[in-house]
């Protein structure tokens, strides 16, 4: 009896447990079948695709990524792209396509489970579709920028069905984004003012913007001009700051420039890398300077009485003995050269004898050899990044000790995509384009100079006056990320033009070659990554690329 | 009433002796009895009676006896004969004995049996055990070898010992034994612990390899875990310890290859019945390791089983009538590196070099022919400013490697006991790496009833170590030589602005301040219940409970540049880090499971059935924050900026049905069968159980009627099969899980909440199968010679793989699928020889496997596609890590040769080389060298084909010795990495002694190319990195002494051996790197979550260490 009872406590141990007894949960995360299930969960979702969209490899390294490949700037090392030995297999490539087609699967998810869900609040769902719609587009439009015509996937799709899918052709693609930011801009607010809360979401400001766009990258000139204009009136109100260097201020974000940019914090994952990228060794963060200003940029810049600025009297280098001696002449005379240039240029570019207030509350000088002077007294040598290279620092975009941060990827400066000086040329641009020279283009133009503290323009050519709203979206946008489309859509990226074309040397400002930069005609589209082609027989390559 | 007519008997026997004295001579070779008693009767008149009848079965005798009185000489003739006899007057009465009455013998009539038992060379053998035979009556001897038993004069004891021959020994009413037992060369009487239970090695039907730990040598080796300890014992099984870091020494264990392309390759490890980690326990406890190879041994632990199954067994308690032995065994030994790069330690050569290198690159030389000679000159006197330091004698010393274990052992018929206290202290071979372990053990068991048995098993095991810097030291080569160590304040390299990169390796591990705890505890109650003969159910309620305590904090100190007195600070503008991690493991199991054995006619059936359900729990938390105000404090409080948090936890489950049916007959024909059902909360509820049978056979051909005439020479044969299926559960707790995770993102420059999907789902995942066969032989030669073979061929399908998707469905990872296939297929010996040659016993083992390792199916026949950094590579019909490699074929040596290849039209893709660089094959033929995969060819060994060891044991009067060598042989690794890159970084690194013999043009080398800086013409992955990693090391030499009685029994010590042994001091490789056992088949096999993919192949590593070592083991 004894053994009985025994046995049944034992038994009954066992049969006690739970029928559930193998169901398990990640503790950190919630079930896909719940996440639209309320305006809160469906709205972190939708928090989730912009904290994506901040990732590295989403849009996190658009500013230095695509200035390094554009005319503005370079990696010194030379990367795949800029030397023109970038294949269909380039990883860089399939990132640049892939993360784009992610945040689109994100989106697709979002729009396909918010739509028409009764269990979400119609104004909040109406909302979140817009901003969805926005971001969807904003992802095909660098694609379609990038690649041309695309696979356009409009909802959400089992990885099944995704070996079987076709390219559109780059027509449709631009009536794909026309369509996405149309419906943005009918459901998105023109600011949060009535809730601050959201400031950073994606605004009609920011739709219309990139409705415009979109006609000027298709050349639609008229269409262009007049959605762009759209936001030079009510209800919109933006507008351009006094000073330049403001624009890119941390204590001064959301100014009345800014159309669209991320939101950035110094915390963890929250920041943005342009620091890091841009930013010397010397910085508070010691960033890595993974790009560096070009000639070209340098060389677009005029005194501010509008005179050309001849460096044909720069120091040689085989007049004096060492690298030393040198540099004590070179600094010198770039810091008399460039005394009365384009107040931007010394915004955008520390110049050789340019100070900037670097780590430990120091006053760092833009010196060469780094190596002899990297403990002078005052003014320590700025030092870029691991060498001793002569290159020319962005100031843009980086935290000087007045603005330091603790962690180096996680700069508190908003990432900015969209703003009005940028509107205001590529409207001048499209009005030129669609209807030639006109006062209110010079005005438009002449607004953006007049923060350079150089000379109106005025009684140009059409071809004239296109040159000079290029050359002057180099001054006033280099770094942004924006050139190396524009050298792209203009056709001048695989020419030897000094300025605009991509087949040249790189020095840095001792002269000495970096690497040749080489842009060959296929480069005006992306190859579409060999490994699609492999996955889906559908697919047709880009020419030049087969 | 049986008592007094024996008495009677007895009474009667010694009266009518007295009476009879007369004397006889007898002298009789094999002569039948009936003969002697014609001449008994010759001799003295007495006559006989007997019938035939009573001799027919008496047999012959052998006799020869002077003047013995009559009774004394029947006494004599009789022995060994079932008869007795009785004298009547004049007549001599022949009788058969009355049968033996095995039960109930008369407590009266006990005799207390004593001896001694030895080994062959007269070694007291204690805790041995005699057991009455029929009866459950067991003792076992003391320290001395001596034992007492009270026994029926005629009972027969049964000697027995682990790794002895049993005896068996009528008493025959003799008081006192001398027992000596023989070494086992195969001893298939062994039991053998399998899964759920035990089993005669004779009955085997699968594949196993068992390990007696508490044998002399194994218990006299400085082993500092157990994994590392199984090297060079198993055949098939390979051991690598990849690091000798006392952090993380464990070795990594392959049963018979590689069986996924996933984390989890390592075999399941259950000790004493439940899944356990085998490095938390103290070798010194265990009792013995047994290693089910094949799928009829491990199919009973089913899902879990697919890459062997590892069973450790502790010691227990046994009944010794209340007797408790005390043993004290420790040891101290010093550690030194195994093997070490030789690095340039003499500044004025590292310079040299530098500028040849620089030279070779067409960059500024650093050093001036003048500052060179300064520094020659100089650094004789002055070895501050002017110094040739070798880094790795300032990092690395000898140390001490201690370990003491105090154990008490033994109990009686009802409760049984065995309880140790351990400590280990490993200083490493690294400044500050050192590890301190405790460890406490205590099985006891309690017979409650003749049907109830209690037990529990209670164990504790701390570790307590800094702060894991090892790794960041070893990345690559130390700092150069031209840094100056310490002097009052750390020094930086001293050469005109290029070194100031150059770390200073005792300022990193100076900079790093803190502690890891560590604390295991284990708990097993259980009950055996035997409610009818021969049926045991058996329940026990397991926990396994680990908790890790670790803080840690970074200090930033500063380094001076001595000869031009500036300071160099790094470091963070918030002064010091601190951080603080929990975590918590807890696992719950629960066995329930009954066993019956009977034996009906020639028919013997055993039956398991049971029920397992497992529970993991682990949960975790850690801080850190920034400008700690003081380097003395560790709590997180005394910092003061930029918090962060982190904290999560997993869990998985698992439920279980399993079942096993053995059946013999005759004993020679054997069969076994086993089915276990797993449920994992890992898989889907549709795709939750599976079910994993097996089956396998065997026939003792020796046994056989007509093996009879060969069984002088093959005394053992035993043919074996068996066929079963495994799982593989080694994935993620939650892969198949579609689930949101935090993508916080900021509005207004306040932080939001933020969810995005974590993975892409496939929900239909599922288990891992591994397909087994099995043929094998156990073989006995002349009763010296014992020999297991085993032919295997295991297949391992439904591998889950990330198999491509389109890009359109983004960036994350593909789904898992279940479709990768790999096959590993092999031949196992394992040879055992045992001779005595006068009192010199001699034991030699041999062990050899080869295993050939393919990827059967992957990404498609032409996809090849690298895996961790180097060249590895997986691609199907080829070794899991295959190397893709361009191929050297010589170092050009003259600028015509280049000329010429331009005459014969061939180009090169990348910079045209020059003389002393390499000349690469052009593999595809097209003329032009090129640098990507159109000249790459797939080579190398990436797996070891063959494994072997060697192991002998002599003994000869008090000393012993033990010698164990294991080796690898067709294996390449591949060098890399800063250490051997020839692609130089020059500034912050050292260099190795051996690239001063690189490529000049006046000393043209034909095996080291020129080195570059910054252009990796000569680097890269190409087959001059591959180097032969088979090594033969000599594991251990061990020499021990046992004391003579006659010294220490005075001091009440029952036994002593001291000993002295030396571990991995000898190794014999052409390797290049550092060991050829550091990394590479253990990190690919890291259960990382990585798995294979992480091979790193060529990173440097924690040095291993060599072990000179001092023991003494007493008992008393």
């Amino acid at each position: 009896m004894k053994k009985l009872i025994l046995i049944g406590c034992i038994l009954s141990v066992i049969t006690g447990c739970k029928k559930d007894f193998l169901d398990t949960r990640p503790q950190a995360a919630i079930s896909s079948s719940i996440i639209w299930s309320s305006d809160d969960y469906a709205t972190m979702a939708v928090n989730g695709i912009y904290g994506n969209f901040l990732g590295e490899r989403y849009f996190g390294d658009y500013t230095w990524r695509y200035s390094l490949w554009g005319p503005d700037a370079l990696d010194y090392g030379g990367s795949t792209m800029e030397q023109g030995r970038m294949t269909a297999s380039t990883r860089d490539i399939w990132r640049k396509y892939a993360y784009m087609y992610g945040l689109i699967r994100l989106c697709n998810d979002a729009i396909a489970n918010i739509t028409d869900n009764p269990k979400l609040t119609p104004e909040v769902a109406q909302r979140l579709v817009g901003e969805t719609k926005f971001i969807r587009g904003f992802c095909y439009f660098n694609l379609w920028a990038s690649f041309g015509g695309l696979i356009l996937i409009d909802k959400p799709t089992p990885i099944q069905e995704t070996y079987t899918l076709t390219r559109s052709s780059s027509e449709e693609t631009q009536q794909f984004l026309i369509k996405d930011f149309t419906d943005a801009i009918a459901a998105l607010p023109v600011d949060y003012s009535t809730s601050p809360s959201n400031t950073g979401r994606a605004t009609k400001g920011a739709a219309q913007a990139m409705l415009g766009k979109t006609y000027l990258y298709a050349e639609n000139w008229a269409k262009a001009a007049e959605e762009l204009e759209k936001l030079m009136h009510p209800p919109y109100s933006y507008g351009l700051p006094a000073d330049y260097a403001s624009v890119f201020d941390p204590d001064n974000e959301r100014n009345s420039e800014i159309i669209w940019d991320m939101e950035c914090i110094d915390y963890p994952g929250l920041g943005s890398e342009q620091d890091f990228r841009y930013g010397g060794r010397s910085l508070p963060v010691s960033g890595w300077s993974q790009t560096v200003a070009s000639w070209a940029v340098v060389n677009t810049y005029t005194n501010q009485d509008g005179s050309a600025i001849d460096i044909s009297d720069m120091p040689k280098r085989e007049n004096y003995a060492s690298e030393y001696d040198y540099g004590l002449v070179l600094i010198p005379w770039y810091q008399q050269k460039y005394k009365n240039a384009d107040k931007r240029l010394h915004d955008n570019i520390i110049m050789p004898g340019d100070t900037i207030l670097g780590n430990g509350n120091l006053q760092y000088m833009m010196k060469w050899p780094y190596g002899d002077h990297a403990n002078d007294n005052p003014y320590p040598a700025y030092q870029l990044d691991n060498s001793d290279k002569a290159s020319f620092g962005w100031r843009k975009f980086t935290m000087d000790a007045a603005h330091g941060h603790v962690n180096r990827e996680d700069s508190p400066l908003n990432l900015i995509f969209i703003r009005f000086a940028d509107v205001l040329l590529q409207w001048a641009e499209a009005k030129n384009e669609a209807s030639g020279p006109s006062s209110d283009i010079y005005d438009a133009v002449n607004m953006i100079r007049d923060r350079g503290h150089v000379p109106h323009i005025s009684g140009l050519s059409k071809d004239d006056l296109r040159k000079a709203i290029r050359m002057e979206r180099m001054r006033e946008l280099p770094g942004e990320g924006q050139l190396f489309f524009d050298v792209r859509r203009w056709k001048l990226a695989a020419t030897t033009d000094p300025i605009f074309g991509l087949n040249r040397v790189e020095n840095d400002f001792t002269m000495r070659p970096y690497f040749t930069s080489v842009f060959p005609e296929k480069y005006y589209l992306f190859p579409i990554p060999q490994d699609e082609l492999i996955f889906n027989k559908n697919l047709t390559q880009n020419p030049g690329w087969e | 009433m049986k008592f007094s007519v024996i008495f009677l008997f007895v009474a009667c026997m010694q009266v009518t002796a007295k009476g009879y004295s007369q004397q006889v001579d007898l002298s009789f070779t094999s002569t039948p009895v009936t003969k002697i008693f014609k001449s008994i009767k010759k001799q003295t008149g007495y006559d006989f009676l007997f019938t035939d009848e009573m001799l027919r079965d008496a047999g012959s005798v052998s006799i020869s006896l002077k003047k013995v009185p009559l009774q004394s000489a029947l006494d004599e003739c009789l022995k060994g004969l079932p008869l007795e006899y009785t004298i009547f007057e004049k007549t001599i009465v022949i009788k058969r004995k009355p049968p033996v009455q095995p039960l109930n013998p008369d407590p009266v009539l006990l005799i207390n049996v004593s001896g001694t038992i030895t080994d062959e060379t007269g070694n007291p053998l204690a805790g041995a055990s005699v057991k009455i035979k029929g009866s459950n009556k067991t003792t076992i001897t003391n320290e001395k070898g001596e034992f007492t038993i009270a026994a029926n004069p005629d009972d027969k004891l049964e000697f027995s010992f682990i790794g002895y021959q049993s005896q068996e020994i009528a008493v025959n009413g003799r008081s006192s034994l001398s027992i000596v037992l023989k070494i086992v060369v195969q001893d298939i009487d062994e039991a053998i612990v399998v899964g759920y239970g035990t089993q005669k090695k004779v009955n085997l039907t699968g594949a196993v390899s068992s390990i007696n730990f508490e044998s002399k040598e194994m218990t006299s080796r400085p082993l500092v875990n157990v994994s590392t300890a199984l090297e060079g014992l198993s055949a098939g099984t390979a051991v690598i310890q990849a690091s000798g870091n006392p952090q993380n020494n464990n070795a990594t264990i392959n049963i018979r290859g590689i069986g996924t392309l996933n984390g989890g390759s390592e075999p399941l490890v259950i000790i004493d019945g439940q899944p356990g980690d085998m490095n938390t326990i103290n070798p010194m406890d265990v009792a013995s390791v047994s290693i089910l190879k094949d799928a009829a041994s491990s199919a009973i632990y089913g899902s879990r089983a697919a890459n062997g199954v590892i069973l450790i067994t502790t010691k227990t308690g046994s009944n010794s009538e209340g007797k408790i032995t005390f043993n004290y065994n420790g040891y101290a030994g010093t550690t030194a590196p195994t093997r070490l790069f030789d690095i340039i330690s003499y500044t004025p050569d590292y310079m040299e070099l530098v500028n040849r290198i620089q030279r070779n690159s067409g960059v500024a030389e650093a050093f001036t022919p003048e500052r060179i000679a300064e520094w020659t000159e100089k650094s004789k006197t002055d070895p501050v400013l002017y110094p040739n330091t070798n880094w790795y004698d300032v990092i690395m010393k000898p140390n001490l490697l201690t370990s003491h274990t105090i154990s008490a052992r033994g109990g009686n018929e009802k409760l049984n006991i065995y309880s140790a206290i351990g400590y280990q202290d490993n200083n490493g071979v690294v400044l500050r790496s050192g590890v301190k372990r405790y460890n406490f053990r205590n099985n006891l068991s309690y017979k409650i009833t003749d049907w109830l048995k209690l037990g529990n098993i209670i164990t504790g095991n701390f570790q307590q170590n800094p702060p894991d810097i090892s790794n960041s030291l070893f990345i690559v080569y130390p700092n150069p030589s031209i840094t100056p160590v310490y002097n009052g304040i750390y020094g930086v390299a001293m050469s005109g602005g290029l070194d100031t990169q150059a770390g200073n390796l005792l300022e990193e591990i100076d900079e790093q301040r803190g502690e890891t705890k560590k604390q295991n505890y284990t708990g097993k109650l259980y009950a055996v219940i035997t409610p009818i003969a021969g049926l045991n159910i058996t329940g026990s309620y397991f926990l396994d409970k680990n908790i890790s305590d670790a803080w840690g904090s970074y200090i930033s100190l500063p380094r001076k540049n001595f000869q031009t007195d500036v300071f160099l600070t790094t470091g963070s503008p918030y002064g010091s880090s601190i951080y603080r991690s929990f975590n918590k493991t807890d696992r719950q199991v629960v066995d329930l499971y009954a066993e019956y054995q009977k034996s009906f006619g020639s028919h013997t059936v055993k039956l398991l059935a049971g029920y397992n359900q497992e529970q993991w729990d682990y949960t975790y938390f850690s801080g850190s924050k920034l400008g700690l105000v003081s380097n003395d404090l560790n709590s997180l409080d005394a910092a003061a900026f930029q918090p962060q948090t982190s904290g999560s936890g997993e869990a998985y489950r698992t439920r279980s049905y399993f079942g096993r049916i053995n059946y013999s007959f005759e004993n020679k024909y054997l069969f076994e069968a086993n089915l276990r059902a797993d449920g994992s909360s890992r898989f889907s509820p549709e795709n939750r159980w599976g079910t994993f049978p097996s089956f396998s056979a065997g026939w003792i051909a020796s046994k056989e009627n007509f093996w009879r005439s060969l069984s002088s020479t093959i005394d053992f044969l035993k043919i074996r099969a068996s066929w079963g299926k495994l799982g593989n559960n080694g994935i993620g707790n939650y892969a198949w899980q579609d689930v949101y995770g935090a993508s916080n993102y900021s509005f207004n420059g306040v932080q939001v909440q933020g969810l995005a999907p974590q993975y892409l789902v496939n929900s239909d995942i599922s288990w891992e199968t591994t397909d087994v066969t099995n043929f094998g032989a156990d073989i006995s030669l002349f009763n010296k010679l014992s020999l297991t073979v085993d032919y295997y061929d295991k297949f391992t399908h439904g591998i889950l793989a990330d198999m491509p998707i389109p890009g359109v469905n983004g960036p994350l990872d593909p789904p898992l699928v279940n479709a990768a296939e790999v096959r590993n297929k092999g031949i196992e010996v394992d040879a055992k020889f045992h001779e005595n040659i006068g009192k010199l016993s001699v034991v030699i083992g041999v062990l050899g496997a080869y295993n050939t390792n393919r990827i059967i199916k992957y990404k498609g026949p032409d996809v090849i596609e690298n895996h961790g950094s180097g060249a590895s590579s997986w691609t199907e019909g080829k070794p899991i890590g295959i190397f893709y490699v361009r191929e050297v074929d010589h170092i050009i040596q003259d600028q015509k040769e280049i000329d010429q290849l331009i005459s014969q039209g061939y180009t090169w893709q990348d910079a045209t080389p020059g003389p002393g660089d390499f000349l690469y094959k052009d593999a595809n033929g097209d003329k032009i060298f090129q640098t990507d995969e159109t000249d790459m060819v797939l080579k190398g060994h990436p797996i070891p084909l063959y494994n072997y060891a060697v192991n002998i044991n002599l003994a000869y009067g008090g000393f012993d010795f033990y010698a164990l060598a294991n080796g690898v042989a067709k294996y390449d690794k591949q060098l890399g990495g800063y250490s051997e890159g020839l692609n130089a970084m020059v500034g912050g690194y050292g260099y190795a002694k051996r690239w001063l013999d690189s490529w000049t043009p006046e000393n043209k080398s034909t095996t080291i190319p020129k080195i570059y800086l910054n252009d990796d013409r000569n680097s890269g992955d190409n087959d001059y990195f591959l180097s032969p990693g088979d090594y033969f090391r000599i594991r251990t030499i061990q020499l021990g002494y046992t004391l003579p009685q006659s010294l220490i029994s005075k001091a009440k010590i029952s036994r002593a051996r001291i000993y002295i042994n030396l571990e991995n001091y000898f190794q014999f490789t052409k390797y290049r790197g550092m060991d050829p056992e550091t990394n590479n088949l253990a990190a690919a096999n890291s259960a990382d979550g990585g798995g294979a993919s992480s091979a790193p192949n060529y990173t440097n590593t924690y040095p291993l260490f060599k072990t000179a070592s001092f023991g003494l083991n007493i008992s008393f």
